[in-house]
């Protein structure tokens, strides 16, 4: 993450959390075909996968910032199957596969909210990056966790507003 | 036993219990199902082989009670709607020709527990095994929070679907 | 017809790949893209009736493929559909000027995808 975002009002941080969410579940139903339900933070102790760090940048709209997904392997496999309608019988994806489609997932989080954000200005997005850690980070910024088919998926988001945009909506 | 003349009898028709799935070809008959609440009614028609089929699921994953679906695979949409669609093609449908809708789906309170978003889960399993599939659907009568009753016909395809005191082709 | 998929994700050329053969419209070959670049090569070397492109995308963006489409006489039959994250009022006001016939915003169901293929491959084969 680069330097530090100014401060936004905290009752627009609360909003953009659930702005957030709503962005998930719009994605996970209509593509995916997952259900989603806001939750607290999980124990990630008792999540023995690895995890897929998928993060966006934007840029140029009322806003400017990142969004990154952070979901379980195991997730993303399921994830990759909904989506792909993959045959069973068929190999599994390999990693750059897996990467691809959760790094699709996040751009698809990411416009839905922005879009929802202001309807009227163009943004741009940068194309995905994806990682992997042994467990998400301890959140420096702002997260939201939601579960996604029974399964944790947390969204690390930062947020700036452009200099000249004076009223920014949520995205509610 | 029908004791009128031959010319006004009444066509025949089988009912889709809980859990259960019916496929015919026998163009004089109608495909039932009631009470389709939080569940969903999955209805196919090959309208060149004219077979018809109708599945009635209670719940999405059968991950959840492995021995209830080996012993009721249409309890669920992931063991279900495949064997629907096995069955049908043992009396002639062709996949690529197939009509697919889907009614139900309904918010159903639960009188103890509160709202647990069933409807929603399992439509949204009926549209994921349905794409895995590589089967569109064709229309949908789906969400609201009243159950609904379905009559398929055989012999043409004709969906009508009743909820309360409405009535509607799909 | 000649359909030509242009998007940076994989992933999604290959669900939308899947989708137009699944719906019923007859098609000869399907051509991928990964940027607006590779596009342009590939529409100067082939016969292509329909354009599907994203937005957001590297080297070149699907905006200005479709400028440089819109610039090109040679390409004025071309039926072009945009697939994008992005369903801003400006962006799509933007794609009505580049002659644009649908605007599809992601995320989609599979279903409306068909049927925007169905819409724009029988436009493009008048």
């Amino acid at each position: 993450m680069s330097s530090p975002m100014p401060q936004l009002p905290p009752d627009f941080e609360r909003a953009v959390g659930g702005a957030i969410a709503v962005a998930v579940s719009t994605v996970a139903e209509r593509s995916f075909f997952a259900c989603v339900d806001r939750c607290d933070q999980p124990d990630l102790d008792e999540i023995e996968a690895e995890w897929l760090v998928a993060t966006v940048h934007f840029h140029d709209g009322p806003v400017h910032g990142s969004l990154a997904c952070l979901l379980p392997t195991d997730l993303a496999l399921w994830l990759f199957d909904a989506f792909s309608g993959r045959d069973p019988v068929t190999p599994m994806p390999r990693p750059d596969q897996l990467d691809d489609l959760v790094g699709e997932f996040a751009n698809m989080v990411c416009g839905a909210w922005l879009t929802r954000c202001d309807t009227h200005r163009v943004f741009r997005l940068s194309p995905p990056s994806v990682s992997r850690v042994r467990r998400p980070a301890v959140e420096t910024g702002h997260r939201e966790w939601v579960i996604v088919n029974n399964r944790p998926v947390a969204i690390d988001w930062e947020v700036a507003q452009a200099p000249d945009y004076t009223a920014v909506r949520a995205g509610l | 036993m029908w004791a009128g003349p031959e010319w006004v009898r009444p066509p025949a028709r089988q009912v889709v219990g809980i859990g259960e799935f019916v496929v015919s070809n026998a163009g004089d008959s109608t495909i039932a199902t009631h009470a389709v609440g939080s569940c969903i009614a999955v209805c196919v028609f090959d309208p060149v082989a004219n077979v018809a089929g109708m599945l009635h699921f209670l719940l999405p994953e059968s991950s959840i009670n492995p021995q209830r679906a080996f012993e009721h695979p249409g309890v669920f949409a992931d063991t279900g709607i495949p064997l629907l669609f096995q069955t049908a093609y043992g009396y002639g449908l062709v996949k690529h020709r197939a009509i697919v809708k889907l009614i139900g789906g309904a918010e159903m309170p639960q009188t103890t527990k509160g709202w647990f978003n069933t409807g929603h889960r399992n439509l949204l399993a009926a549209r994921n095994m349905l794409w895995r599939n590589g089967v569109f659907v064709t229309a949908e009568d789906v969400g609201g929070t009243g159950a609904r009753t379905v009559h398929l016909s055989v012999g043409n395809g004709r969906l009508q679907v009743f909820s309360g005191r409405s009535h509607k082709e799909l | 017809m000649r359909i030509l998929i242009v998007d940076d994700s994989s992933m999604m050329r290959a669900m939308i790949k899947r989708v137009v053969k699944l719906t019923k419209v007859p098609v000869e070959e399907i051509l991928e893209a990964s940027d607006g670049a590779q596009a342009l090569t590939l529409l100067e070397s082939y016969d292509v009736q329909l354009l599907l492109t994203d937005i957001n995308m590297p080297v070149m963006s699907g905006a200005d493929l479709l400028r440089r489409v819109a610039g090109n006489d040679r390409w004025r039959h071309l039926t072009r559909v945009v697939i994008s994250t992005d369903g801003s009022e400006a962006r799509r006001e933007q794609a009505d000027e580049l002659s644009v016939r649908c605007y599809l915003q992601k995320p989609f169901s599979p279903e409306v995808l068909r049927d925007v293929l169905t819409d724009a491959a029988a436009a493009a084969r008048l």
